[in-house]
C-alpha cells in the first residue's frame, strides 16, 4: 500500500471508471474544503458534489462562480473524480486528503 | 524576556485593529481574495489545504509560561486542542477560521506576541541557540543581539519587500544549536585574539531548492556595529537580489553569482558609505536591552544533590536514559538544561496538545525559572532546571507522554506537516516519520546520535539537505516517491547530504533508512557518529547496500 489507506481504498481501476468532473474550493470564512452541490450551494461533503461529463465542465464551472460578492468559496475550480461504488473520489492524493484527509492523528488534546 | 513598553503594545492593539477591519471588509465583499491575501499573509495567515494555517512568531524560541499558556488556550478555543512547533522556533495552527483570527491575534497581543513577518518578503523571525543563556558552552547570551535584530528588522521600512524572504540565526556557543549556516545572514558571537566578543557574519546559506551553506563575510564584526552591517548586507540584497525569477531570488543564489568576494566589497563599500555613525548602538542601550535577559537567580546546590540524584537513577533506569538524552549541563553548578521531546514513536513530530501545553507552563514556573525555549528541531526545552528536581520533572513530564528520551536519536525526528496540511507539498511527510519513529525507538540507543530529517516537497521546511539520513517526498506521476541523501549536517560543520540514488516508494522507506543505518552501524568505529562514518568511508558502501539487491 505506497499510500496508505485514502489512497489505497479509494484508488480506482483507472481503466473501468469515466472520469467526471466537479468544483472545489476552500470556504471563505473557515478555509473548509467545499464541493458544489448546485443551486448555489456548496457542502463539505464531497458526496453531495454536482459532478458532470468533461463537456458540461466549463458550464458547471461558470455556474459555481455566479453570485455577487462576496463569494463563499475561494478561487473554485475544477477537478477530476471517479464514482466508485456510487462514491465520487477526487483523483489524486492532494484532492484526496482534502477531501478525506489528513491521514494522520493529531496530539492527544 | 524582554517586556513591551507602552509603544510596543499600542502599535499592536492599533494592527489588531486594523486586521479586524480587514477581515470584515473579507467577509462583507469589499476586498476581493486578491486585495486580502497580501492583508492576511503579513499577519501570518495561509490557506492550507483543510483550513486557514496561522504562524505565530516566537522571538528567537523564548517563551514565558503565560504565552505558552494563551498558545494553549488558542489551541483549545480556536482550533482542534494542539499546535505544531516548526522548524523556525514558531508555532503553527493548522485548524483556523478566518473570521476567529481577529480574537486570536487580539489574545497574541495580551501576551505580547503576534505573527507580523511569519510570511511574505520581508525578515522573519530571528532564531537562536534553545540553549542561550544557559549552556556552557557560550560566550555571552546571544538572546539580547536577537531582541535588538527583531527590533531594527520590524516593519523596517526599507526592507518589507525584499526579492525573497530573509532569515537570520544568532549563536553565542561553540556548538551550533541554531543551524546558523543554513540561513541568509549567520552571525556567530565569537572572541577576537584580543579578547573582544564580535560576530563573525556569514552570508548565503539556505536549504530549499538550492540548498548552500553560508560563507564567512566578515570574521569579526564590533558589536556595536551590528546593525549598520546587516543593513549594508540587506540593501546590496534590496538592490541587486533578482525579482524576475522566484527560484533565484534569495540572497545565497546572489552571493553565488557574484562570489563571496565581490559580495564582500559591496557589503563593505556599502557599510563604508554609511559612516561610523550609521546605526549606533550605544552601550547604554544594549545594556538596557540585556537587562531584560539578565540570568536568574539560582540556589546553589544543595550538598546531598547530587547523591540523591544518582539514588533516583540507579532506581530507575527509564529516568537515566532520559537524563541521558535529553539532559545537557548547564554553566551554573547543579543545574541543567533539559530538553522536552515532542516525539513520541508513531506521532507527528513536533505537535503539542492544549494540556500539554498548560502542563510545561506550570512545570516551567515550578522547576526552570519561568523559560520555554522552542527549538528549530520541534522540541521544547527547560533551561534552568536544579538537577535535584530532574527526577520529580520527569515524572510530571512522563504523566503528559512527555518524557520521551530520545533528543538527539533516530526517532527524533524533524518533519515537516507534509501533504497532510500543506499545499505545497508533492507527497506526505508525518505519515513517514511516524512509521520511521515507531519503528526506530527500540534502537535508539544502540544507534546513537541520528538525525533524520524529512521534506514534502523541495522547498525544504523539514530541513532534509543537512540530515544525516534526509528524506524528501516527490510525485512521480502521482505516486509518493522518497529520494533519501546521507550524510547532511546542521551543526557547526554543516554540510549538504548527497541523494544516493533513485527514489524509493513510500512503502520501502523505513527499510532503506534500515539498511542505511545497517551499513553505519556495521562499520563504524568507536565514537563515531553517521555523518563521521559517511565521511571517512564515502557513500559507495552505503549505496551498493540499498541498490545492490534491485
Amino acid at each position: 500500500m505506497p499510500h496508505g489507506p485514502i489512497a489505497a481504498a479509494s484508488r480506482p481501476p483507472m481503466a473501468a471508471v469515466a472520469t467526471r468532473r466537479t468544483v472545489t474550493g476552500n470556504r471563505l470564512r473557515d478555509g473548509v474544503p467545499v464541493y458544489f452541490a448546485g443551486a448555489g450551494r456548496w457542502s463539505p461533503a464531497v458526496a453531495e458534489a454536482r459532478h458532470v461529463a468533461e463537456a458540461e465542465a466549463g458550464a458547471l464551472l461558470a455556474e459555481a462562480l455566479a453570485g455577487p460578492p462576496p463569494h463563499p468559496v475561494i478561487a473554485p475550480y475544477l477537478i477530476e473524480a471517479v464514482l466508485r461504488d456510487g462514491r465520487l473520489v477526487p483523483l489524486g492524493l492532494r484532492e484526496e486528503i482534502r477531501a478525506f484527509g489528513p491521514t494522520v492523528r493529531p496530539a492527544e488534546s | 524576556m524582554y517586556r513591551y513598553d507602552e509603544f510596543d503594545r499600542r502599535f499592536l492593539e492599533e494592527r489588531v485593529a486594523q486586521y479586524r477591519d480587514q477581515v470584515r471588509r473579507r467577509l462583507a465583499g469589499q476586498l476581493s481574495e486578491d486585495e486580502f491575501r497580501p492583508l492576511r499573509l503579513m499577519n501570518g495567515l495561509y490557506l492550507q489545504l483543510h483550513a486557514y494555517m496561522l504562524r505565530i512568531a516566537i522571538p528567537y524560541g523564548s517563551l514565558s509560561p503565560a504565552k505558552l499558556r494563551v498558545l494553549a488556550r488558542i489551541a483549545r478555543r480556536y482550533d482542534r486542542g494542539y499546535g505544531h512547533f516548526t522548524t523556525r522556533q514558531n508555532i503553527q495552527f493548522n485548524w483556523i477560521k478566518l473570521e476567529e483570527t481577529p480574537d486570536i491575534l487580539a489574545e497574541l497581543a495580551a501576551v505580547e506576541m503576534h505573527s507580523i513577518q511569519t510570511s511574505g518578503n520581508c525578515i522573519r523571525n530571528t532564531t537562536a541557540d534553545p540553549f542561550a543563556g544557559a549552556a556552557d558552552d557560550e560566550i555571552e547570551d546571544p538572546r539580547p543581539w536577537c531582541e535588538i535584530i527583531r527590533q531594527w528588522s520590524t516593519l523596517h521600512p526599507e526592507f518589507s519587500f525584499l526579492p525573497r524572504k530573509f532569515k537570520i540565526a544568532v549563536s553565542a556557543a561553540a556548538t551550533d544549536r541554531a543551524a546558523v549556516r543554513l540561513h541568509d545572514i549567520g552571525l556567530y558571537l565569537r572572541r577576537n585574539a584580543a579578547g573582544e566578543v564580535g560576530f563573525e557574519v556569514l552570508v548565503g546559506g539556505g536549504l530549499g531548492r538550492t540548498p548552500m551553506i553560508a560563507k564567512t563575510l566578515r570574521d569579526f564584526l564590533p558589536k556595536h556595529r551590528l546593525l549598520a552591517y546587516l543593513e549594508a548586507i540587506l540593501r546590496v540584497y534590496n538592490e541587486f537580489g533578482r525579482r524576475d525569477n522566484l527560484y533565484k531570488s534569495r540572497i545565497k543564489i546572489l552571493v553565488q553569482a557574484l562570489g563571496i568576494d565581490k559580495m564582500r566589497d559591496a557589503v563593505e563599500r556599502e557599510f563604508g558609505a554609511m559612516g561610523e555613525s550609521a546605526l549606533p548602538l550605544p552601550p547604554a542601550t544594549v545594556a538596557a536591552i540585556a537587562a531584560h535577559f539578565a540570568p536568574p537567580t539560582l540556589a546553589a546546590p544543595g550538598a546531598d544533590d547530587e547523591t540523591e540524584l544518582a539514588r533516583a537513577l540507579a532506581q530507575a533506569p527509564a529516568l537515566a536514559r532520559w537524563v541521558r538524552y535529553n539532559v545537557a549541563p548547564h554553566r551554573a553548578a547543579g543545574h541543567a538544561i533539559v530538553t522536552v521531546s515532542l516525539k513520541p514513536p508513531g506521532r507527528p513530530p513536533g505537535d503539542a496538545s492544549a494540556a500539554q501545553m498548560e502542563l510545561l507552563a506550570d512545570l516551567a514556573e515550578r522547576y526552570s525559572q519561568g523559560e520555554i525555549r522552542a527549538t528549530y528541531e520541534q522540541n521544547l526545552v527547560l533551561p534552568h532546571v536544579r538537577r535535584r528536581d530532574l527526577p520529580a520533572l520527569w515524572r510530571h513530564l512522563g504523566e503528559a507522554g512527555l518524557a520521551t528520551a530520545n533528543a538527539g536519536l533516530a526517532s527524533d525526528i524533524i518533519s515537516c506537516p507534509g501533504l497532510d496540511y500543506c499545499s505545497l507539498a508533492n507527497a506526505r511527510s508525518i505519515p513517514v516519520a511516524e512509521r520511521l519513529s515507531r519503528h526506530l525507538a527500540a534502537r535508539d540507543q544502540e544507534i546513537g546520535e541520528l538525525h533524520i530529517k524529512i521534506s514534502g516537497c523541495i522547498n525544504a521546511c523539514g530541513h532534509h539537505h543537512v540530515g544525516h539520513i534526509g528524506i524528501l517526498g516527490v510525485d512521480k506521476n502521482g505516486e509518493e516517491f522518497y529520494q533519501i541523501t546521507i550524510g547532511g549536517s546542521a551543526d557547526e560543520n554543516a554540510a549538504l547530504g548527497a541523494i544516493v540514488g533513485p527514489a524509493v516508494p513510500s512503502a520501502a522507506v523505513t527499510g532503506a533508512v534500515d539498511t542505511l543505518i545497517g551499513v553505519y552501524l556495521d562499520l563504524r568505529r568507536e565514537g563515531e557518529r553517521f555523518p563521521d562514518t559517511y565521511r571517512r568511508i564515502g557513500a559507495a558502501p552505503f549505496k551498493e547496500a540499498l541498490y545492490a539487491a534491485a
